[in-house]
């Protein structure tokens, strides 16, 4: 208990106590800096609806993510990547092929995933094509997508486990890739860096999106079963 | 249209709790909670700022803005938390201690 009550001692110290004091006046001082924001600016609304039509989707959110502001997207599934080549680097592997639960005995358990596993995947798939026209997108799929995977593979089946380095390094990037070929075929035809003609822009921004959510699940994935650590087939961790 | 002044002031006082969390706790797991809890605190505020100018419908750049956030956010405690697990297994360390740059 000595632990913790030198940090109960600690926060009573005149160190702990300017940090507080800090904390709460940043606060304030951000409430404050907010009273000072128009409360009724024009944002980006007005631009956003009137170039809708151009953008190949009816939803403004999504026209924004995979249109207007592509580029941002692009380098977030950037940083989705560094994440997750982090963690392997850290684990020193360059596939999950060796973790494995022990497959689970218990009989309700695998009644339900066997219900909830495709279901998962058509709801995935649906809010992928709902982006076009209302709330949803590859963000939202590809999460649903990898909560699925990390469900099968708590039950003890391969799940992205099983595939091979290849396909699994294949999936990591699709989404990084499929932004970057975009960007050379523009290039290509002398136009602007993920600037899509309205005709094709529907088309492109769902192959970008399919492959985004493919990148996106597997990454999220990925993340959460590696931090699991590694175990060898003789001594698979029992699931608790 | 006021009312998302109650959202985002409380994305503030969040912001504020995370970061005396994240300066006072020692404990490395908790640190990366209370950047969870700053994260929070920009969103509710982004969100919040959407609801700003509604014309049809809200401002859409924050909500997308947001969106991606949360994904980035999700992955970068993930690494975070693998990166306090490396330094786990090397020092036995959960906890960072004052004064102790000594490896």
């Amino acid at each position: 208990m000595s632990a913790a009550t030198s940090f109960k001692a600690r926060l009573v110290s005149p160190l702990s106590l300017g940090v507080a004091a800090a904390s709460a006046g940043l606060g304030v001082f951000l409430i404050l800096a907010l009273l000072e924001v128009p409360r009724e600016a024009a944002g980006l609304t007005a631009l956003a609806k009137a170039a809708i039509p151009e953008s190949g989707v009816d939803h403004p959110v999504t026209a924004v993510l995979l249109n207007f502001r592509a580029y941002d997207t692009w380098l977030e599934v950037g940083v989705l990547l560094m994440a997750i080549m982090g963690m392997l680097l850290f684990q020193r592997r360059s596939d999950l092929r060796d973790i494995q639960l022990m497959p689970s005995p218990e009989p309700v358990l695998n009644w339900l995933i066997r219900l909830l596993f495709p279901m998962m995947v058509v709801v995935s798939g649906y809010l992928l094509w709902m982006g076009k026209f209302s709330a949803g997108g590859a963000f939202q799929a590809g999460v649903v997508l990898g909560s699925a995977g990390v469900l099968l593979w708590l039950a003890g089946h391969p799940s992205i486990t099983g595939f091979s380095g290849r396909l699994f390094r294949f999936l990591l990037i699709i989404g990084f890739l499929s932004f970057l070929i975009a960007s050379f075929i523009n290039l290509y035809f002398d136009q602007l860096i993920l600037d899509f003609p309205p005709v094709y822009a529907g088309t492109i921004i769902l192959i970008l999106e399919t492959a985004a959510t493919l990148s996106i699940a597997v990454t999220v994935a990925a993340l959460i079963i590696g931090l699991q650590p590694v175990t060898r087939d003789r001594d698979r961790t029992p699931l608790t | 249209m006021t009312q998302y002044l109650a959202y985002s002031m409380a994305g503030m006082a969040l912001f504020a709790i995370g970061l005396h969390a994240l300066v006072i706790i020692p404990h490395i797991l908790r640190k990366i909670i209370g950047i969870n809890v700053m994260a929070g605190g920009v969103f509710l505020f982004l969100i919040s700022v959407a609801a700003r100018n509604f014309d049809e419908f809200p401002d859409p750049v924050p909500q997308a803005m947001l969106l991606t956030g949360v994904v980035v956010a999700l992955s970068a405690t993930a690494f975070a938390v693998a990166l306090a697990r490396r330094i786990y297994t090397v020092t036995g360390e959960s906890e960072l201690t004052e004064g102790d740059d000594t490896p």
